[in-house]
C-alpha cells in the first residue's frame, strides 16, 4: 500500500476528538414525528419499534440501514418517504430495529446491548413487524421498503423466512449491495478490524462529534461527509447526524466482514449465501442505486437486481447520466435534497403496481 | 480510363492509416508503450500519460487517427497494424488505453506484454444512458454531455465511430479477454466506464488488476472521465503497472 494510502487510513482511524469545537448551527427544518409509535416483542424476547403514520391504503414497512434509525427515511416533513407515501394513498411503518432508534431499549426499558446478527434483524425483527402490522391493519399483504442494510435484511426475509413471499406485494431495496467480491481496500481494511469488534460501537456518540463539527471544513468530517454525502445542505447535516445514528454492533460488523471475506452476503454461520435463495423469490423487486454512492456502489448494489427470481424486477441507478438532477450518494437516497421528487416518487409508483 | 477510374476509387476509398509517432524522448532501447488515443480526443490530453510512462522508464508511442473518415473496422485494422509495426525487432509493447480506445484495443486481439484500460466500458451498460450519438459524417469529441465527463481537450472524428460510441453503452461488440495482465480502473462518477461495466465484465480475465478510484481505494478523490487521463498520481500508478506487470 502506498504511503499516500496509509496516510489516508490513519486519517479515518484518527478521531475527531481533538477537533471539537463550540456548538453546532440550529436546525433549518422542523423535525418529524409519527402519529402512532408501536414496540413490539420478537419471538426471541428483543423489542423492536414501528413508526406508524396512518394513511388509507396499503400498508408499506420502511427499514433503516445499518447504525440508522427510522429516521432517516423521516428526517423532517420535507424529506420524508411517510409523508409522500401517505400523499400517495399508502400507510406507511416505520421500522427501528432492535437496538435503534427508539428500540435502543427494550420495552421494560432495558438497554438492548448486542449479542444479535443480521440474521436476526431478517428472520425475527422484520417477520415480527410484517405479523405485526398485517394484525393491525387487517391487510394481507405489506410492501417492503429497505435502505442499505434494510434492503438487506429485505432478502434475507422474503427468501428465508416461512412464508414471507405470501405477505409481501413488493420488495424495494435502496442503496443494498449484495455483492463483496473485489473487496475495496477501505472496505477490506475497516471490516478487517470487525473481528475484534466490541460489541457495541458507539457511532451515534461519533455521529454526535461530527454534528458539533457542524459546518467546519475538517478532514475528517470531509470524509465522513464525501462517504455519505452529496446532495445534502450543509447546514442541515448536524441535525442530520444526531437524528438518524444509532449504535453498531459486533454482531453485524462481524457478518459483514465476512462478506467481504467470502464475496457475498452470507448469514452469520457463513453457510448460506443470501444471493442464491433470492432466486426462488417472486416478489416484484425495485433496486435502486445511487451513481456516487460510496457505501453501495451500482456494482455491489446489482448483485441484487441479478439474483431476485421476480420476473417483474427494474433496477435504477439515480445519476445524472441516467436523467436524474445529481450523482446520489448513499443517504442523499433517502434524505438528500432531491429525494422527495425523485426518488419517493419511484418507489410509490413501484408500491402501485 | 479504367485503370485510371480504378485508381481514383482506390485512393478515394482507400481506408485512413492511423499516426504512430514517438512522444517524448526516443528511446530505442526501452520496451515500447503504445498509448492509444481515443478518436475524437485531443492527443495534448495525453501529455500527463506520457510523462509518466517515459519517467517509467518505457518508450512512449501515441496512436493518433486523423481525420474523420474512420470506421470501428478501419481503426481496428490500423492498430493492429501499428502494433505490429511497434513490436518489430523490440521488446512486445505494452499498451495503455483511456475510455473507448480501450475497446478499439480489445477488439484488435492484439496480445501486448500487458495492458491498461482506464475508464474503458467491458460490457454494456445495466440501464439506458443519456448518450448524444452524432448525427452525420463527422462528430467533435465523444457522444456524452461535455458536463458529464469533466473537462476535455476534443478534436473531430467521424460521425460513425461515435455513433458506435454511443451504441456500445447498449451492446459492446464480443472481444476475447485479454492473456496478458490487465489493468482495469473506473471510477464511479465516469459515465463512460462505471464500476458495473468494468468490475464485473473483467471478473473472469485471467490476469486482471481492478481499481477503483475514489474514497473506497483510499484515494479520496473522484475522478471524472477526463481526470482519469489528466490525474497524474493515477497515471504514475498506471505507468508503473506497465513498467512491472
Amino acid at each position: 500500500m502506498s504511503p499516500r494510502r496509509w496516510a489516508a487510513l490513519a486519517a479515518l482511524a484518527y478521531g475527531g476528538g481533538t477537533m471539537m469545537s463550540e456548538a453546532a448551527p440550529q436546525p433549518t427544518e422542523a423535525p418529524c414525528a409519527a402519529a402512532e409509535r408501536h414496540l413490539v416483542k420478537t419471538e426471541d424476547g428483543a423489542t423492536i419499534a414501528l413508526h406508524r403514520h396512518p394513511g388509507e391504503g396499503p400498508p408499506v414497512l420502511i427499514v433503516h440501514g445499518i447504525s440508522s434509525n427510522h429516521r432517516c427515511w423521516d428526517l423532517s416533513p420535507e424529506r420524508s418517504v411517510a409523508t409522500a407515501l401517505v400523499a400517495a394513498g399508502f400507510d406507511p411503518w416505520l421500522l427501528d430495529l432492535r437496538g435503534h432508534g427508539d428500540a435502543l431499549t427494550d420495552a421494560e426499558g432495558r438497554r438492548q446491548w448486542g449479542g444479535w446478527t443480521m440474521d436476526d434483524y431478517g428472520l425475527r425483527d422484520v417477520p415480527a413487524a410484517v405479523d405485526y402490522v398485517l394484525e393491525r391493519t387487517g391487510a394481507a399483504r405489506v410492501g417492503y421498503v429497505g435502505h442499505s442494510l434494510g434492503g438487506m435484511i429485505g432478502a434475507v426475509y422474503a427468501s428465508s423466512a416461512p412464508g414471507a413471499q405470501d405477505k409481501l406485494y413488493a420488495l424495494i431495496a435502496v442503496g443494498s449491495p449484495l455483492d463483496f467480491s473485489d473487496p475495496d481496500p477501505l472496505v477490506s481494511g475497516a471490516l478487517g478490524l470487525a473481528r475484534w469488534s466490541l460489541p457495541v460501537v458507539p457511532t451515534d456518540q461519533l455521529a454526535k462529534v461530527q454534528a458539533a463539527m457542524g459546518g467546519r471544513a475538517t478532514p475528517i468530517n470531509a470524509m465522513v461527509d464525501a462517504a455519505l454525502l452529496n446532495d445534502v445542505s450543509p447546514e442541515l447535516r448536524p441535525m442530520m447526524y444526531r437524528a438518524i445514528t444509532s449504535p453498531m454492533t459486533g454482531g453485524e460488523l462481524r457478518q459483514l466482514g465476512a462478506a467481504a471475506q467470502e464475496g457475498g452476503f452470507v448469514d452469520a454461520q457463513g453457510l448460506v449465501d443470501y444471493r442464491g435463495p433470492l432466486a426462488k423469490v417472486t416478489v416484484p423487486t425495485l433496486v435502486i442505486a445511487g451513481r456516487a454512492d460510496q457505501i453501495a456502489p451500482v456494482d455491489r448494489v446489482m448483485a441484487f437486481y441479478t439474483a431476485v427470481g421476480a420476473p417483474e424486477r427494474r433496477l435504477v441507478i439515480a445519476g445524472r447520466a441516467t436523467g436524474f438532477a445529481v450523482d446520489y450518494g448513499h443517504l442523499d437516497l433517502t434524505l438528500g435534497d432531491h429525494a422527495a421528487t425523485e426518488i419517493f416518487p419511484l418507489i410509490a409508483e413501484w408500491l402501485r403496481r | 480510363m479504367g485503370m485510371l477510374l480504378a485508381l481514383f476509387g482506390a485512393v478515394a476509398f482507400a481506408a485512413p492509416t492511423p499516426t504512430l509517432t514517438d512522444a517524448g524522448r526516443a528511446r530505442p532501447d526501452a520496451r515500447p508503450a503504445m498509448l492509444v488515443v481515443t478518436p475524437g480526443v485531443s492527443p495534448a490530453a495525453y501529455s500527463v500519460w506520457v510523462d509518466a510512462v517515459e519517467g517509467a522508464g518505457l518508450d512512449a508511442w501515441l496512436l493518433t487517427f486523423p481525420g474523420v473518415t474512420w470506421t470501428v473496422d478501419d481503426a481496428v485494422a490500423g492498430l493492429k497494424s501499428a502494433f505490429s509495426t511497434l513490436s518489430g525487432g523490440r521488446e512486445v509493447p505494452v499498451i495503455a488505453a483511456h475510455g473507448y480506445a480501450g475497446v478499439l484495443v480489445l477488439l484488435s486481439a492484439v496480445e501486448p506484454a500487458a495492458l491498461a484500460l482506464v475508464g474503458t466500458p467491458l460490457g454494456p451498460q445495466p440501464v439506458p444512458v443519456l448518450t448524444r450519438p452524432p448525427v452525420g459524417g463527422a462528430a467533435l469529441g465523444l457522444p456524452w454531455a461535455p458536463e458529464l465527463l469533466g473537462p476535455l481537450a476534443v478534436e473531430p472524428t467521424s460521425g460513425e465511430l461515435g455513433r458506435a460510441y454511443a451504441a456500445w453503452a447498449v451492446s459492446l461488440p464480443d472481444y476475447a479477454p485479454p492473456r496478458c495482465p490487465s489493468l482495469v480502473v473506473s471510477s464511479g462518477i465516469d459515465p463512460v466506464a462505471p464500476p458495473e461495466v468494468v468490475r464485473l465484465p473483467s471478473q473472469s480475465w485471467p490476469d486482471r488488476r481492478w481499481v477503483r478510484v475514489g474514497m473506497l481505494g483510499l484515494d479520496p478523490k473522484e475522478l471524472s472521465h477526463s481526470e482519469l487521463l489528466s490525474d497524474p498520481d493515477l497515471a504514475a500508478e498506471v505507468a508503473a503497472f506497465l513498467r512491472a506487470p
